[in-house]
């Protein structure tokens, strides 16, 4: 309106100016349109920056906006001075114009690069169609991307399943080889049990053998987890088997009658044992039919499970074995049940063991008995010939001193014979009562210097020793523990003989030595005497074994069998070793206590 | 010398079973030097009563020594040695057991029951003989006796 305004009043003064009424409205109108669209363009990229937010040279935008507002107001106020000169108003608008065009002018210079960077219509095309395309190739990498994931989560799924498989297996694996643990755990257990009551029973003795089979019995009857358990033992006497020992858990009774006559009740079972098969049942109704017996005694007695295992000693079964479960259904594996017969075959041992100690020790007993009586017997035979011989040889004594004169040369001679004979049998008597008394006195252990017995044994017999010109050597000798007495009873003699028998050819040397060897004593005795032919050195320790006649050499021959039994009493030995003509050497041998 | 010997004959009573040992202990007394009545009895039962002079012994005199056999009928020697040496009258009769046995309980037993001596018999002549001289030197020369 302002401007409809202006332009009337433009049109009015004219006419009176200068200028011509055309030539204003010339002016006028150029100047009006240029003012519009100036104001136009502005308000257009106005709305551009207002659409575009995007469009970073806003600044230089807003520039161009205030340029044109004042071209346009300049341009008005151009028409107004024409209308209504003011120069100095006009003058100031067309400075401040100029003003903002420079400043837009700079503005244009320091926005160039920003505006040269705004893309094209084409590049946007072009940008555009190449968006296009990486969009189809996204597009298609994604689906290969998804097929790819599909692919890769099917092989999961697959092997998950696997892995969930083989899992399965290992946890069944793991629970067998936990099993197989146990019952290896268990069969160790059950080994070092047997070989513990193994170790005992190889050691033991017939008074604790009882006691042993009793804790044999309940250690593993408790161990394998059974109700009850029986030890039959085969007894000669009644060719029958008979139970020994017993146990049970304590809930559950003993079975009675169980003593009575076990193979009539169980007839099958029992056949099996005797042929050395375990009989296993670890369900009473897998008996055959023909153990029907067995069946009716062993459910009558509510027995549900049961073992028998044969005791072998040799080829003969010595006994049985017999555990059963009255309360639960027992299995045992084939090495338990060979752990068991082993088990059994360790007792049975051990009692086939004892029994044959106890025969021993009772043979020994009646031989050491028969021996005693022997002993006994020689010396009362000795002792009662003696009051006999004591007649014989007084009277004939007496014959001689007062029926001399009436007794002729033969009567003498026969006399002589009754007398020498009385002399000899004197003499063995004597020597029967010194070797029954040997063996009939007990020995009196004392720790002995032997050399300094052997000295005064040869102090004994220096007589002899000066007569034949006997040379005596005697090593050192250690001490050991023996009967004093019988220690020099027994030099005495083989001294003795050494010098009764030496060779005439040579003069008589005797040598004695011992050497020690770890639990015994071993003395020698050498001399170079006669000697003794290799097969009388065993014979010549016999009791009155003689090797000569009594006119070469003088003497019962009951030396050497005193020494022997001196030897024997110690617990040692006597032998000899000898060539005839060259001499001999006895050697004594005594353990070291 | 002992005096008894010079007076009058030694009283020996000699307890033996055996006819032929008592006879020929007798034989070898015999022959001896010395004056003596020897008195023979058979068993132990008979020994007690001459020492008691009891029945038909009621005149024998007491005995200055006694030999005494340990093996008798009846009662045996230790028997008759428990006898003598319990009683008061008796106990100083000097008593030799000769006897066959040379077992040692035999001789501890003895000397336990107070024997004076104990010999074994020896079997051979020459060691008898020997044995009865060595008695009669010791016993009937050499000790002195309690006279009665």
């Amino acid at each position: 309106m302002i401007f409809l305004k202006s332009f009337t009043l433009i049109t009015l003064f004219t006419t009176d100016q200068l200028w011509g009424q055309n030539l204003t409205w010339l002016h006028g109108t150029s100047s009006i349109a240029i003012a519009i669209t100036y104001y136009f363009v502005s308000l257009l990229i106005v709305y551009v920056i207002h659409l575009r937010k995007d469009i970073t040279f806003t600044l230089f935008l807003w520039l161009l906006v205030f340029f044109l507002l004042a071209c346009g107001t300049s341009h008005i106020i151009s028409l107004e001075n024409i209308l209504h000169p003011n120069y100095w108003l006009w003058g100031y608008a067309e400075s401040f114009t100029a003003i903002i065009a420079l400043v837009t002018a700079l503005g244009i210079f320091f926005f160039i690069p920003q505006i040269l960077n705004f893309p094209s219509s084409q590049q946007l095309k072009e940008i555009n169609e190449r968006l296009n395309q990486e969009i189809a190739q996204f597009q298609s990498l994604d689906q290969k991307i998804r097929s790819l994931n599909a692919q890769l989560e099917k092989k999961i799924n697959e092997r998950t399943a696997e892995l969930k498989q083989v899992n399965q297996k290992l946890t069944i694996e793991v629970e067998e080889r936990k099993q197989i643990a146990s019952a290896l755990h268990h069969q160790i257990q059950l080994e070092q049990l047997i070989g513990y009551f193994s170790h005992r029973f190889i050691n033991v003795t017939p008074t604790e053998l009882d006691s042993t089979i009793e804790e044999a019995l309940t250690s593993i009857s408790e161990f394998v987890g059974i109700d009850r358990s029986y030890l039959f033992l085969f007894s000669k006497q009644d060719h029958k088997f008979q139970v020994t020992q017993k146990w049970s858990v304590p809930e559950v009774s003993e079975a009675s009658d169980w003593d009575q006559n076990i193979e009539a009740k169980l007839p099958w079972i029992m056949s099996n044992i005797k042929s050395n098969v375990i009989v296993n049942l670890p369900e009473i109704d897998a008996l055959p039919s023909e153990a029907e017996r067995d069946r009716f005694y062993l459910t009558t007695h509510q027995i549900q499970s049961l073992l028998i295992v044969p005791m072998f000693y040799g080829t003969a079964v010595k006994g049985i074995l017999a555990l059963e479960a009255v309360n639960h259904t027992n299995y045992w594996t084939e090495r338990d049940r060979q752990l068991l017969k082993l088990t059994g075959e360790i007792i049975s041992g051990a009692v086939e063991r004892c029994r044959q100690a106890a025969e021993l020790a009772h043979r020994t007993q009646q031989l050491e008995a028969s021996n005693q009586e022997l002993e006994k017997f020689a010396y009362i035979v000795s002792h009662d010939l003696s009051e006999p011989l004591r007649s014989i040889s007084g009277f004939s004594y007496l014959l001689q001193e007062e029926y001399e004169s009436r007794l002729d040369q033969e009567a003498q001679e026969y006399l002589d014979f009754i007398n020498d004979g009385a002399l000899r049998m004197k003499a063995l008597i004597e020597d029967l009562l010194a070797f029954s008394r040997v063996g009939s006195q007990n020995l009196v252990l004392t720790l002995i210097d032997c050399k300094e017995v052997i000295t005064e044994v040869i102090s004994n017999l220096q007589a002899a020793i000066m007569e034949n010109n006997v040379q005596i050597e005697c090593e050192t000798l250690p001490k050991i523990v023996a009967d004093r007495t019988k220690f020099a009873q027994l030099w005495q003699n083989l001294i003795a003989n050494a010098i009764k028998f030496h060779n005439s050819e040579s003069t008589p040397q005797i040598h004695i030595s011992a050497t020690q060897e770890s639990q015994k004593l071993i003395f020698a005795i050498s001399d170079n005497g006669i000697g003794i032919a290799p097969q009388y050195t065993k014979e010549i320790f016999s009791v009155f074994r003689k090797l000569h006649n009594p006119q070469q050499y003088p003497g019962t021959g009951i030396g050497l069998a005193i020494c022997r039994r001196i030897a024997e009493l110690h617990g040692g030995k006597i032998w000899v070793e000898s060539t005839v003509g060259q001499g001999s050497t006895f050697y004594i041998l005594f353990p070291m206590h | 010398m002992n005096t008894v010997t010079n007076h009058k004959p030694m009283e020996i009573l000699l307890v033996e079973d055996s006819e032929s040992d008592a006879l020929l202990i007798s034989k070898t007394f015999s022959r001896t030097q010395m004056k003596f009545n020897l008195t023979v009895i058979k068993d132990g039962v008979e020994a007690v009563s001459f020492l008691h002079k009891e029945g038909q012994y009621d005149k024998m005199p007491r005995p200055d020594i006694i030999f005494l056999d340990l093996h008798l009928p009846k009662k045996d020697g230790f028997g008759v040695l428990a006898e003598i040496k319990s009683e008061p009258n008796l106990r100083n009769i000097p008593v030799i057991i000769l006897t066959s046995s040379n077992s040692q309980e035999d001789v501890k037993e003895c000397y336990q029951n107070n024997a004076n001596c104990y010999l074994t018999k020896p079997t051979t002549k020459e060691d008898f003989c020997h044995a009865v001289k060595v008695i009669e030197d010791f016993w009937l020369n050499i000790a002195k006796l309690p006279l009665n």
